[in-house]
C-alpha cells in the first residue's frame, strides 16, 4: 500500500497511466484518502508510522515562528510538545525572497512599524530604540515622535528583522522543533485530536536530527503526527500570475516582456539602465512603489531614460472614504496608508468594530478599509511629481488586458476605461498585484474544506472564530487554530501582517491556556520572560 | 532507456536536435514511437503520454500494451484535453497503432498505403497484419515526419539500463516539406523552439515547470504542494542574456557570441542564435552559451582573449577554462574581451536558487 | 499603542495610579511647598487624583477628535503634547483653589513642575514599558482589564 506515497522519488519507470493523471494529492490509499475520520488501525494498516505531539504547527513560515514564539514564551510549552511541519527552512525565507525581488534588500526598509516584532512579544523596545541604540543616533526617535503627521513613518531595515528573528529562533530552539518535510493533509482522529501526515524532505545535512526513531524505511516515507491540537499558517497559496500574464507566458514562451513584481526581473532594470525604455506598470500598491522608486533611483545614479506608464484599476484623486469626517488621503491615483491596514485594525476601534460583526456586515467594512495603498513617502512622491512635469511619468485609469507582443519586439496592451480602448506600448510590463490567497488551492486548507468539517467565511477564506479557531473541524478535545493570510475575513482584520500574527498567536494561547493545555501568562511572569529575552537566554 | 537518436527521413540530424517551425514532439523508446502535437497549457498531458512510452519501454516495449496504456489514459481525462497524437510500436509480426484527434498515421506497404485518422474518435488497431516495408510517416497537427525504416526489420536490442537523460528524446519536426504550411502566428514557431524536453514538475494547473520552482513560472502557483513527479517536458524559456547595450536575448536556445559568429558550425545548421559582437577584442567565435537540461552554461571557444565570469560583489573575475563550462548562476556577469553580458532567470525565486542549481547538478552526476 | 475609548480612559487611570502615585511620593519630597508633610502631600495627591477625573472628560473630547483620523489613530506626539490644555485647566483650577480637597492654592512653580514629571514619566511608561508586564494591552485597544 504504502508504495503509493512514494512519488516524491517516483522514478520514471513508474507509469503515469495507472493512475491516469492523477489529482494532485490523491497519494494516500484510498482508504485513507476518501476517509473524513481516521482510525489508528487505518493508519497503522496502510504502513505510517505514528509520531505523537500534543501540538504542530504547519507552515514554518513568519506565522509558524511566531505562534511558535509565543507558545514557548507565554505558553511555556516545552520543546518537546512542539513541532514545527515545513517546507522551508527557516521562517523568513519566503518572506525573504518576496521582499529581495519586490526591490526590498536587506538594507532597505519594510513597510511595518517600529513595535511590530516578530522576534519579541512585547514589541518592546521597539526597532526603532534598538536601532537608535546601536547605531547611537536620535534619528530614529524622532522619527517616531513626529510620525505620521510631521514626517514618514518610521520603519525597520529588513536586514534588522531578519537578524533579529534568527537571535529568537536559537533562544526558543526553533530549529530543534523545526522537521522539514511536504505536508500532505490534516484529519481528524476517530478518539479525538488529528493525524497530520508529512513526507520529510530527504535529508538535507547530517544536523537533521528530526526523524523519528526507530522508523523503517527509508526518510522519504510520510509520518502520521498523531497530535491534540493544530496549528496551520500556510501563509499565500501563492503569487497572483494575472489571466493575461499567464496566457502571454504560454503562447509566446517569453518570460521577460511581462513580468510579476513578485518575481526576479532585474533584467528590465539592467537593460533600461543601458537603454530607454518604456514600463507599464500595473497596480498601486507597495510593490509598485518599491519598483517605481528602483526606477526613479536607477534614473538618478545611472542616468536611466525609463518611462514610466501607471495603470490604476481604482484611480483616486483626492481623499475618499465612506464617511465625511473620516477620509483616506488619496492622490494623482493613488490612496496612501502608514500600513496595509489602518492603524486601528491592530487593536484601536478598528478592532474592537469588527470584532462585533458578522457576515455581510463584516464584509462592508472590509470593502470600507480595502483596497490598494501606498504610504505617502516623501522621497518618490517628490520625484513623481518631477516625472509628471517632464514626461517621463504617466498614470491611466483603467484595466489593460490583451498582452501582445508587436513585431519590434514590444507589448502592446489595450487600455479599458470610461474614454473608450486604446493601445499601449511598453518595453515591459510589470504586473503588481499581490499573492494569491484562495484557500481551496491549497492541498491542505483544501482538504480540510472536503474532509475536515471546515468552511468558508464571507470573504472565501477560511471561517475562524475570534480565538482563530476553525470553526466545524473541533475533535474531542482537539482543535485546529488557523492564522495568517488563510483567516482573512475573520473577526480580525490585519492577519497577514508582522503585528497581526502575534496579535492571532495571542488569542491562540490565550484559547490554549483557557482550556487548561497551557499557562496563562499574568504580568508577573511576563515581566520575567521579558528580562529573559532582553538577556538574550536561551528557554 | 530510450533508444539512441531517432533516424528520420529528410532530417539526417543523428546526434542534435533540429529546430523547425512545426510544432510537435517525437518520442522514439526502444522500438515505441509517440508523435504528439505541443499545444500551450497540455504540458501535463504531454507529460503523461511521454512518460507512459518512457515507462513501457523500460519494462515491456510491446505495441498493443502501449495502445492500451494510451487508450485508459485517454478514457480517464476529457479526450478533448488529451493533445492529437499517433503511437505505434510492435505487436506480434505486426503492428500496434493508435491515432488520436487530429492526427494520420501512414504505413507504407509494399506499393501501398495504409492511413491511420484520429478523426472520428481515437482509433486503435492492435495488430496491423502486414509489415511495413516502405516509410512510416506520421502528420500531427501539420507537422510531418517520415520514418526511415519500419520498426521491426531494423529491430535493435536496446540498451541495457542505462538512464535515460532528455538529450536522448529528441524532437524532430520536419518543415521542409510542409507544403500546407499557413503562417498562424508568426510569433509562435520562432519562439517555442524547444530544441531538448527536459524533466520537470507540473503545478496543480498543469504548466510545466523547473522541478526546484517554489511558485510556478507561468500561474504563479505554490508548487510546494505539488508532486514531484518528474515528467519529460518542452522546455521553457531559462532567463534571459543582457548585453551590456541592453540588448536581451531569450534562452530559448544555444547562442553563439563572437566578432563573426556566424562561421559556427551552429549557427549554419540553424540550432544557435548569433550574436556577433563588433569589438576587436573579441574572438572571431568567443564563446558559446549552452542550454543543458535547466541550466545555461558558457563555453570558451578558445578565445584569444579569454572568457571571465563573476558574481556581483565578487572581488575577482574567474576564466572560464577553454573547452570547459561554467554553470551560470542568476545575476552572473560574463566578460567577452572587452564586451560584457549578464544572465538573469525569473526562476531565481529562492534566496538560494544557486544551491538548487549546485544539488541538481550533483544529482546530475550521481546518474552519470 | 492605539486606544478605544475605554481602553484610553482605563489606561489613563491606571498609569496615573501605578505611575503617577510613586512619581508624586517621590517628587514631593523636592517641591518648593511648604508646611507640614501631611497637606503637601494632601496637596499633590488631590493634584493627581484630578488630572486623572479631568482626564476622562478629556479622553472624551480626545476620542472624539481622533474620528476625524482615517486610521483611528493617536500619534505618540500627540499624546505627549495634550499636557498643554490639560495643564493650563488643572493649573487655573488649583491656583483659584476650585478643586475640592486642597488644603489651599497651590504654587504655580510647585504645581508645573509635578504636572509636567509625572505627565512625562506616564507618557513615556505608555510608549513600550507598559507592554512589557501587560502583554495584551496594546491589542486591546489600551484597556487593562
Amino acid at each position: 500500500m504504502t508504495e503509493i506515497f512514494d512519488l516524491t522519488t517516483a522514478s520514471r519507470t513508474r507509469p503515469v497511466a495507472d493512475e491516469a493523471l492523477p489529482p494532485i494529492g490523491a497519494a494516500l490509499p484510498p482508504a485513507l484518502e476518501n476517509a473524513d475520520w481516521w482510525t489508528d488501525e487505518m493508519v497503522a494498516r496502510a504502513g505510517i508510522p505514528m509520531l505523537d505531539v500534543p501540538i504542530v504547527s504547519v507552515g514554518g513560515g513568519m506565522g509558524s515562528f511566531v505562534t511558535v514564539d509565543y507558545l514557548r514564551v507565554a505558553g511555556g510549552v516545552p520543546v518537546e510538545d512542539i513541532r514545527v511541519l515545513s517546507n522551508i527552512s527557516h521562517p523568513w525565507q519566503t518572506y525573504e525572497y518576496l521582499t529581495r525581488v519586490s526591490q526590498l534588500p536587506r538594507n532597505r526598509r519594510i513597510r511595518s512599524d517600529s513595535a511590530s516584532r516578530p522576534d519579541n512579544l512585547w514589541g518592546f523596545p521597539s526597532y526603532a530604540i534598538q536601532e537608535a541604540f546601536q547605531d547611537k543616533t536620535l534619528k530614529p526617535l524622532k522619527q517616531v515622535f513626529l510620525e505620521p503627521v510631521f514626517d514618514d513613518f518610521y520603519t525597520p531595515l529588513l536586514g534588522k528583522v531578519l537578524d533579529s528573528m534568527r537571535k529568537e529562533a536559537d533562544r526558543i530552539r526553533y530549529w530543534d522543533m523545526l522537521v522539514q518535510g511536504e505536508v500532505r493533509t490534516v484529519r481528524r482522529r476517530v478518539g479525538g485530536g488529528y493525524f497530520t501526515v508529512l513526507t520529510p524532505h530527504p535529508t538535507k545535512s547530517p544536523t537533521q536530527n528530526n526523524r523519528p526513531t526507530g522508523q523503517a524505511g527509508p526518510v522519504d516515507r510520510p509520518i502520521a503526527y498523531r497530535c491534540r491540537d493544530v496549528h496551520i499558517a500556510v501563509g499565500y497559496t501563492g503569487l497572483r500570475f494575472l489571466p493575461d500574464l499567464q496566457e502571454f507566458r504560454e503562447r509566446y514562451n517569453d518570460y521577460h516582456h511581462v513580468v510579476n513584481g513578485y518575481e526576479d526581473h532585474e533584467h528590465m532594470y539592467e537593460s533600461l539602465r543601458r537603454r530607454p525604455g518604456t514600463v507599464l506598470i500595473r497596480g498601486g500598491g507597495i510593490v509598485t512603489a518599491a519598483v517605481m522608486q528602483r526606477l526613479i533611483c536607477d534614473r538618478l545614479n545611472f542616468g536611466a531614460q525609463t518611462r514610466i506608464l501607471q495603470v490604476f484599476r481604482t484611480f483616486f484623486g483626492d481623499k475618499h472614504g465612506a464617511h465625511p469626517w473620516s477620509k483616506r488621503p488619496g492622490s494623482h491615483g493613488f490612496a496612501y496608508q502608514g500600513f496595509n491596514y489602518p492603524k486601528s485594525a491592530w487593536g484601536g476601534q478598528l478592532r474592537a468594530r469588527m470584532l462585533r460583526r458578522e457576515g455581510e456586515d463584516r464584509v462592508r467594512i472590509y470593502d470600507e478599509i480595502g483596497g490598494t495603498t501606498t504610504p505617502l513617502r516623501q522621497h518618490w512622491q517628490h520625484h513623481l511629481s518631477r516625472g509628471r512635469k517632464d514626461g517621463w511619468y504617466h498614470a491611466y485609469q483603467g484595466t489593460i488586458d490583451n498582452l501582445r507582443l508587436d513585431p519590434e519586439g514590444k507589448v502592446l496592451a489595450t487600455l479599458h476605461n470610461d474614454d473608450g480602448d486604446h493601445d499601449l506600448n511598453a518595453d515591459y510590463v510589470v504586473d503588481c498585484t499581490g499573492l494569491d490567497g484562495d484557500v481551496a488551492e491549497h492541498r491542505v486548507l483544501g482538504d480540510l474544506l472536503k474532509h475536515g468539517g471546515a468552511r468558508r467565511n464571507p470573504l472565501g477564506r477560511l471561517d475562524v472564530e475570534p480565538t482563530f479557531e476553525l470553526r466545524g473541524s473541533a475533535n474531542g478535545p482537539g482543535r485546529v487554530y488557523v492564522t495568517g493570510a488563510a483567516s482573512y475575513g475573520g473577526y480580525f482584520p490585519g492577519v497577514d501582517t508582522f503585528l497581526g500574527l502575534q496579535i492571532s498567536a495571542q488569542e491562540v494561547i490565550d484559547h490554549l491556556a483557557h482550556r487548561g493545555l497551557c499557562r496563562k501568562m499574568g504580568p508577573m511572569r511576563s515581566t520575567i520572560e521579558w528580562l529573559k529575552w532582553a538577556r538574550g537566554r536561551q528557554i | 532507456m530510450f533508444d539512441h537518436v531517432i533516424g528520420a527521413g529528410g532530417v539526417g540530424e543523428q546526434t542534435r536536435p533540429r529546430t523547425l517551425s512545426g510544432h510537435g514532439v517525437l518520442v522514439r523508446a526502444g522500438e515505441l514511437v509517440l508523435l504528439c502535437e505541443l499545444p500551450a497549457g497540455r504540458g501535463r498531458q504531454i507529460g503523461a503520454l511521454l512518460d507512459t512510452v518512457a515507462a513501457l519501454a523500460g519494462e515491456h516495449p510491446d505495441g498493443a500494451e502501449l495502445s492500451n496504456r494510451l487508450t485508459s489514459l485517454i478514457d480517464a481525462t476529457d479526450p478533448a484535453d488529451v493533445p492529437s497524437f499517433c503511437a505505434y510500436g510492435p505487436a506480434g509480426d505486426g503492428l500496434a497503432v493508435v491515432v488520436h484527434g487530429d492526427a494520420e498515421l501512414v504505413l507504407g506497404t509494399d506499393g501501398d498505403e495504409t492511413r491511420f485518422t484520429g478523426q472520428p474518435g481515437v482509433t486503435v488497431v492492435d495488430r496491423v497484419e502486414v509489415v511495413p516495408a516502405g516509410p512510416v510517416r506520421a502528420v500531427v497537427e501539420g507537422a510531418r515526419l517520415h520514418v526511415a525504416a519500419p520498426p521491426l526489420a531494423e529491430a535493435q536490442p536496446a540498451p541495457e539500463a542505462e538512464p535515460a537523460t532528455p538529450e536522448q528524446v529528441q524532437r524532430i519536426v520536419d518543415g521542409a516539406d510542409e507544403p500546407e504550411q499557413t503562417t498562424p502566428e508568426p510569433t509562435v514557431d520562432d519562439s517555442i523552439p524547444a530544441d531538448n524536453l527536459v524533466l520537470g514538475v507540473y503545478c496543480r494547473r498543469g504548466h510545466f515547470n523547473d522541478p526546484v520552482m517554489t511558485y510556478c513560472t507561468v500561474c504563479g502557483i505554490t508548487m510546494a504542494q505539488a508532486t514531484r513527479h518528474q515528467v519529460l517536458g518542452p522546455r521553457p524559456a531559462l532567463g534571459v542574456l543582457v548585453l551590456d547595450d541592453g540588448a536581451m536575448y531569450s534562452l530559448v536556445r544555444d547562442h553563439v557570441f563572437g566578432r563573426d559568429p556566424g562561421t559556427d558550425p551552429a549557427v549554419a545548421a540553424g540550432r544557435a542564435v548569433s550574436v556577433p559582437l563588433r569589438d576587436p577584442s573579441v574572438s572571431r567565435v568567443h564563446a558559446r552559451i549552452v542550454l543543458d537540461g535547466w541550466d545555461v552554461r558558457i563555453v570558451d571557444n578558445g578565445s584569444t582573449n579569454g572568457t571571465f565570469v563573476a558574481m556581483p560583489g565578487e572581488p575577482s573575475w574567474t576564466r572560464v577554462v577553454p573547452g570547459a563550462d561554467v554553470t551560470l548562476r542568476p545575476g552572473m556577469m560574463v566578460a567577452l574581451g572587452r564586451r560584457q553580458l549578464r544572465y538573469h532567470t525569473h526562476r531565481a525565486q529562492s534566496v538560494d536558487f544557486g544551491t538548487l542549481q549546485n544539488r541538481r547538478a550533483q544529482g546530475h552526476s550521481a546518474h552519470a | 499603542m492605539v486606544p478605544t475609548i475605554l481602553g484610553r480612559i482605563q489606561t489613563r487611570l491606571f498609569l496615573m495610579a501605578v505611575v503617577g502615585g510613586p512619581v508624586t511620593a517621590l517628587i514631593t519630597l523636592v517641591l518648593p511647598l511648604s508646611g507640614p508633610w501631611g497637606p503637601r502631600y494632601q496637596a499633590t495627591f488631590i493634584i493627581l487624583a484630578a488630572v486623572a477625573v479631568i482626564g476622562i472628560v478629556w479622553e472624551c473630547v480626545y476620542h472624539l477628535v481622533m474620528q476625524w483620523r482615517w486610521e483611528k489613530d493617536w500619534p505618540t506626539l500627540f499624546g505627549l503634547f495634550t499636557f498643554i490644555p490639560e495643564g493650563i485647566l488643572v493649573g487655573i483650577l488649583a491656583h483659584q483653589d476650585l478643586i475640592p480637597g486642597l488644603p489651599g492654592p497651590t504654587p504655580g512653580n510647585a504645581f508645573t513642575i509635578q504636572f509636567l514629571v509625572v505627565w512625562l514619566c506616564v507618557w513615556l511608561a505608555g510608549q513600550g514599558p507598559m507592554r512589557v508586564p501587560f502583554i495584551r494591552w496594546r491589542f486591546d485597544g489600551g484597556r487593562v482589564v
